[in-house]
């Protein structure tokens, strides 16, 4: 797999990894890539495509806004690096 | 074995505070070797039994699970306990919220001793991908416990808890439970509720029980399977009772698992298992899987690409990630970096590996080639799963291809462990229960796992055929 591939691929992941590990991950990739490929030996005309683990029909359901218990989100804003009134405080995008 | 404690609680022999004391005392005496346990929260523990035993106290009736201690795969939500999924990422995170199992065993009364490690996000098949420590396998601790669910199947083989509750995508639950020498059952998908279990593969996870009887999986499934509102793909399963008579039951033997590659002490195992089946007037039939040698390449497109999408989730803000930008001024930095460097620095290899390749197959060009391929193919494999049991009642496999392997054999080559789950990975693909059963042991003293499977939302009838197979291979 070309270098400027899993530069794609690893700017698409949003992760950063150095040199060599980025090489031993492009071999990798190539050997996986390589036995998945056996599913090409399957006649798949006219199958239709499954789309998740279940035969079920959507449930749907109103959409409305639900506001959670201040217990839970005392747990979710101490998680928080840095808070700021009740929002969450992150770098600056650009 | 839980029915027996439970008739000691009920009859005061034992109360539940000594019965979680001992617990406790066993896992002081054998986790420092087997490294079963994350985290251990006895204090809770102990103030739960207490209130367990003023119900004995005062003669109320208890449940079967009342005051009886277990053990949680670290991948599913606990409140009072953090959940790392094994991973550096969630090092600090304590869920706001039980995931739908911990909340129904609680209410049942059972106890919680700890967490138990396993495969960063449950992506492995011996827990030496955990992001902090590789368990051992109780039977031979030069040897993995087998995973993702190692830790959950050793404590239970080790004695640490009576129970554990695993996950299984790709046989996370049975290939552990093979290598420790337990029952592990995967239940039909869907029969469990996936609220609050770290997603990893979300059309294929499902929680279940690791246990030492096949009693002991039917307790604990039966408390735990049902409808969610907050899972949609959850369902109930109907309690259908086992009733036919031996001559009328068709066990399917696929030779597509008996092929080069399957361990010679292994094969010989469940062959001598199946003729003592045979010899209780079971049918066995021999049958063909024509693309079951092609359910783990399936697997490996349809599992990464939903990995990839359900871990974008971790960008170093939620979840309290700790990288070392704490004490720096955040306008020094910008949101891009804190993803790239959380990501890259926080996940392990397999992980990160799993992200790229499910990328990879999702991106454009390589997804009709791939995915769309994949998600064909898995529409034929349950087709001919369907096909076969019209013929049959249930398949019998062996669980894995080899014995419990050596620390450190496979992890240079990621195909060499993906290899693992070859035997298992068809049921979740095809979304079927699946259960191991102990059927017998090595020269070495190694356990050898028998698979059995059954068709979608079959679980209590294969629960219950299952208790007949454990007996007759006594």
């Amino acid at each position: 797999m070309e270098f400027e591939e899993i530069n794609h691929l690893l700017e698409l992941s949003r992760m950063e990894i150095e040199g060599e590990e980025k090489e031993k991950l492009s071999k990798d990739l190539e050997s996986i890539l390589k036995y998945v490929s056996k599913l090409n030996e399957i006649q798949t005309e006219e199958v239709e495509p499954m789309t998740g683990g279940s035969f079920l029909s959507n449930v749907v359901r109103e959409d409305e806004p639900k506001v959670k218990k201040t217990e839970e989100s005392n747990v979710l804003k101490e998680m928080a690096f840095k808070t700021k009134d009740d929002y969450f405080e992150i770098p600056p995008i650009f | 074995m839980i029915s027996e404690l439970h008739q000691k609680l009920i009859n005061k022999e034992i109360t539940a505070t000594q019965l979680v004391s001992d617990y406790f005392k066993i896992i002081d005496e054998k986790d420092n070797r087997i490294q079963a346990f994350l985290t251990l929260d006895k204090e809770r523990a102990l103030k739960e039994a207490e209130q367990v035993d003023e119900k004995i106290a005062k003669n109320e009736t208890i449940g079967i699970l009342e005051g009886i201690p277990y053990a949680v795969k670290d991948n599913i939500l606990t409140k009072e306990i953090k959940t790392t999924a094994g991973s550096k990422i969630l090092e600090n995170y304590i869920a706001p919220y039980d995931a739908a199992v911990i909340e129904k065993l609680k209410r049942k009364g059972a106890i919680i001793l700890g967490k138990t490690n396993l495969d960063e996000f449950a992506m492995g098949s011996s827990t030496e991908n955990s992001g902090y420590f590789t368990t051992k396998n109780p039977n031979d601790l030069e040897r993995v416990p087998g995973g993702s669910s190692g830790g959950s199947a050793a404590a239970v083989k080790a004695q640490m808890a009576v129970f554990a509750l695993g996950s299984d995508t790709g046989g996370s639950i049975r290939q552990p439970a093979a290598f420790c020498g337990v029952v592990g059952f995967k239940p039909t998908y869907g029969a469990v509720s996936r609220f609050g279990l770290i997603a990893m593969a979300s059309s294929l996870d499902v929680i279940g029980p690791l246990t030492i009887t096949v009693e002991d999986a039917k307790i604990v499934f039966e408390a735990i399977a049902g409808r969610d509102k907050n899972d949609s793909t959850s369902i109930e399963i109907k309690k259908e009772e086992f009733k036919k008579n031996p001559k009328e039951t068709i066990i399917g033997v696929p030779k597509e698992f008996f092929v080069k590659g399957l361990d010679k002490e292994i094969e010989e195992t469940i062959n001598n298992a199946i003729q003592k089946i045979k010899a209780n007037k079971f049918q066995i039939k021999e049958i063909s899987l024509p693309l079951s040698p092609y359910s783990l390449a399936c697997y490996y497109i349809i599992m990464p690409a939903e990995v990839s999408a359900n871990l974008a989730r971790y960008d170093g803000i939620r979840y309290s990630p700790r990288l070392d930008f704490q004490n720096q001024n955040l306008d020094s930095l910008n949101l891009r970096d804190l993803y790239f460097k959380t990501r890259g620095e926080k996940f392990g290899r397999e992980v990160r590996r799993r992200i790229v390749l499910g990328t990879y197959v999702l991106s454009r060009g390589y997804y009709e080639a791939f995915y769309k391929k994949a998600q064909k193919v898995r529409r034929l494999i349950i087709k001919e799963w369907e096909k076969t049991f019209k013929k049959v009642d249930f398949v019998l496999t062996p669980t894995t291809p080899t014995l419990p392997f050596l620390i450190g054999e496979k992890t240079k080559d990621p195909i060499s462990m993906y290899l693992s789950d070859i035997f298992t990975v068809s049921a979740n693909i095809a979304g079927l229960p699946a259960i191991n059963l102990v059927s017998g042991f090595s020269k070495n003293d190694l356990p050898v796992g028998l698979q059995i499977i059954s068709s979608r939302g079959n679980d209590f009838s294969l629960l219950e055929f299952s208790e007949i197979i454990e007996s007759i291979l006594k």
